[in-house]
């Protein structure tokens, strides 16, 4: 053994800090906490949820993505588990199968399908800012960023449209009964989650329809099983994943365009200007924190050893706040046209399938608000209270604006 | 030079490269992506090298002039 008056780096006294990025406190400032951490103790240790491991830098989190050999995504990607009903596929499964699952979903998600769908969503977002443009004060969570995305996901795998407040309850419900541990409630919430997906699924398996659904309900391939519980994965995936987050990139987006009214300004007339903004946003307030992955071999990441069965949270949010990345991170500056690529979407295969879906969507929801309210800003007294956890966003936004 | 090439049978149409690199992929309707160019402008280099980074199915190869294309 080395003479213990030489050893230098023992992690133990560089990272003292229980992480807790669940605790409304720390949460709040976040990626002031984790500017600090970031530098001492690059894998940061949270005694919490069953216990879990945290990578905070650009490097680690993105060579954790890209290797499936000792990081795999089928024991859950989250810390604390969502408790959903089924694996969300293809999240939860790891190559090589994955690629035929998401082999299944990909032509609805890419570029050129995407902004097909455009119209009828420039037309919901028309529809939901008409109806509170003439008011001079609104919740912008509550009246757009909220009902926006589950529309929209409604629309895409071809439910019925007005029972968005439905999803919203069930997966809002079993994440906030997650995050205080009440299985009881969480179990509640996902019941009706999975009777709602198996009987949709089902029913387009006999009465096929032009949508996403049907898709997931027929998919076949010769080199991966398509059971029942894939195809309601696949569908829950979709409903889970493609509404909650989206709310959060739309609200962030929407806080920020209004804390630089000058920017604001200047995004209406440069689609382009809008596009680095949506970026800046998604990097500087990435809408989902982080996804987790449980280690399946030995395996060392910036000097602590992680063992087989170890949880492990890959922080987006924090390796985008990364200064060997991102010059000057805890900035927010859309004009800046040398930054990296964030990984908002996550990096790898398991990249975010909507990324395309959520950015029309953001852009949809700027434009079609700032034609409308202009110069809206934070209602008098009010302070923003941030979601915290596995999806991070504005609580609400209560704003007000002049009414000619 | 440097040139970019797309391995189709590793490319599983993430689009990555589209969305980086405009200039230098374009997507079929399946979301295969295909090399608009041949040698790539100096101002284009850093968008090439995210695109590769970035590429999930690593199917981008960046190939020095002289390399087998």
């Amino acid at each position: 053994m080395a003479d213990p008056t030489t050893a230098t780096d023992v992690p133990v006294d560089s990272c003292p800090l229980d992480f807790d990025h669940t605790d409304p406190l720390a949460a709040q400032d976040i990626y002031g906490l984790l500017s600090t951490e970031r530098e001492r103790c690059p894998v940061l240790h949270g005694s919490g949820h069953g216990g879990f491991w945290a990578l905070s830098r650009f490097a680690d989190v993105t060579r954790a993505a890209n290797d499936h050999e000792h990081f795999t995504t089928r024991q859950g990607v989250t810390v604390p588990a969502l408790g959903l009903p089924v694996g969300s596929v293809p999240l939860t499964t790891d190559p090589p199968e994955h690629k035929h699952y998401r082999r299944a979903l990909q032509p609805f998600f890419t570029p050129t399908a995407v902004a097909a769908l455009g119209p009828a969503i420039r037309e919901v977002v028309i529809d939901r800012v008409e109806a509170f443009a003439g008011r001079g004060q609104a919740d912008l969570i509550e009246e757009i960023a909220g009902p926006v995305p589950c529309i929209v996901i409604a629309l895409l795998l071809g439910l019925d449209r007005d029972k968005w407040t439905d999803f919203m309850e069930w997966v809002d419900g079993m994440e906030s009964a997650s995050h205080v541990g009440d299985t009881e409630t969480r179990a509640h919430y996902a019941a009706k989650l999975y009777d709602f997906l198996v009987a949709e699924v089902e029913q387009r398996k006999s009465e096929p329809r032009d949508d996403l659904l049907t898709t997931i309900a027929q998919a076949t391939s010769e080199e991966a099983e398509f059971s029942d519980v894939i195809r309601y994965g696949m569908a829950q995936l979709i409903l889970v994943a493609g509404h909650d987050t989206t709310v959060a990139g739309i609200g962030s987006m929407l806080r920020h365009l209004m804390e630089n009214p000058d920017l604001r300004t200047r995004v209406r007339s440069d689609p382009e200007l809008l596009g680095r903004a949506i970026e800046e946003s998604l990097r500087f307030e990435s809408p989902v924190f982080g996804l987790a992955r449980t280690v399946t071999e030995d395996v060392e990441v910036s000097g602590t050893e992680l063992q087989p069965g170890d949880k492990v949270l890959l922080m987006y949010g924090s390796a985008n706040h990364d200064p060997r990345r991102f010059p000057d991170p805890e900035v927010f500056d859309a004009d800046r046209t040398d930054r990296p690529p964030h990984i908002a979407f996550g990096f790898g295969r398991h990249r975010c399938i909507g990324e395309h879906l959520a950015r029309l969507e953001m852009r949809i929801v700027a434009e079609e608000l700032l034609a409308r309210v202009p110069d809206y800003r934070l209602a008098p007294g009010a302070t923003i209270e941030m979601r915290t956890a596995l999806v991070r966003g504005p609580r609400a936004l209560p704003v007000v604006w002049d009414v000619p | 030079m440097i040139r970019a090439r797309v391995d189709r049978e590793r490319c599983e149409g993430y689009s990555q490269c589209n969305a980086l690199a405009p200039e230098l992929f374009e997507l079929d309707d399946d979301g295969i992506s295909t090399p608009l160019v041949g040698d790539v402008p100096p101002d284009l280099l850093d968008a090439l090298r995210d695109a590769a980074d970035h590429c999930p199915t690593q199917a981008i190869l960046v190939l020095s002039d002289g390399a087998d294309a």
